[in-house]
């Protein structure tokens, strides 16, 4: 996706080098993949399903309301 | 000097395998910590830094199209601020990619795979996703950052 778009950045994290920051992430088991921190995938995926679960990080919330 | 860590049987078909399939530039940016030639007490040393710069060493050696830069954040501590670097190792992929791609760690095992596929798909700029991917992405309006944590094994 990273080499598809510019406006996504991918950071591949082997985890048992950096305790600090699977602890910040709660990384149990791999693979984990973590969106704009806010979205979790808890293992691998088929592409489609993957995309759609990782777009749910950027789907519109709902705003404050304009008067 | 240190005993290869590809052996030569690998080497010869990671670079046929270049020869054939990788048709642009790549650059391997490495962030790295080399050795402090004086130890000192109660400091971390980076446990896979030396280990991950000779491993790509060895694999930029595979092709004419790979380069590698190292960048020793011991000796210049402001390239990893200047970057958004913030582990040490941390690879970063520069080629054909539209977006950021980076690997923190030593890419052994499985992602050793990985890494080789990595090359070539920057290197080429192709991606390998469906029409419907593409489209969702090029219908992005804000940043995605994905973090994917992985073992070698």
């Amino acid at each position: 996706m990273a080499i598809e778009s510019n406006r996504v950045r991918a950071d591949v994290i082997e985890a048992t080098e950096f305790p600090d920051l699977s602890q910040r992430y709660a990384v149990s088991a791999v693979p984990k993949t973590v969106v704009n921190d806010r979205i979790e995938i808890l293992g691998a995926r088929p592409e489609s399903a993957f995309v759609r679960e990782v777009l749910r990080a950027v789907e519109s919330r709902p705003e404050e309301r304009s008067p | 000097m240190a005993l290869p860590m590809i052996s030569q049987q690998d080497r010869d078909y990671i670079r046929d395998h270049f020869a054939q399939n990788l048709r642009g530039d790549v650059t391997l940016e490495l962030y790295t910590e080399k050795k402090s030639p004086i130890l000192i007490p109660g400091r971390e040393e980076c446990q896979y830094c030396e280990e991950t710069q000779q491993l790509l060493e060895e694999v930029s050696e595979l092709s004419d199209r790979i380069s590698l830069v190292v960048h020793d954040v011991r000796a210049n501590p402001e390239v990893m601020a200047e970057n958004g670097v913030t582990e040490v190792p941390t690879l970063v992929y520069r080629g054909a990619n539209r977006g950021s791609l980076r690997f923190l760690g030593i890419p052994a095992g499985n992602e050793f795979r990985n890494l080789i596929d990595g090359i070539v798909e920057v290197g080429n700029g192709e991606s390998g996703l469906s029409d419907e991917t593409r489209q969702a992405l090029a219908a992005l309006k804000e940043e995605l950052h994905l973090r994917v944590f992985v073992t070698p094994t």
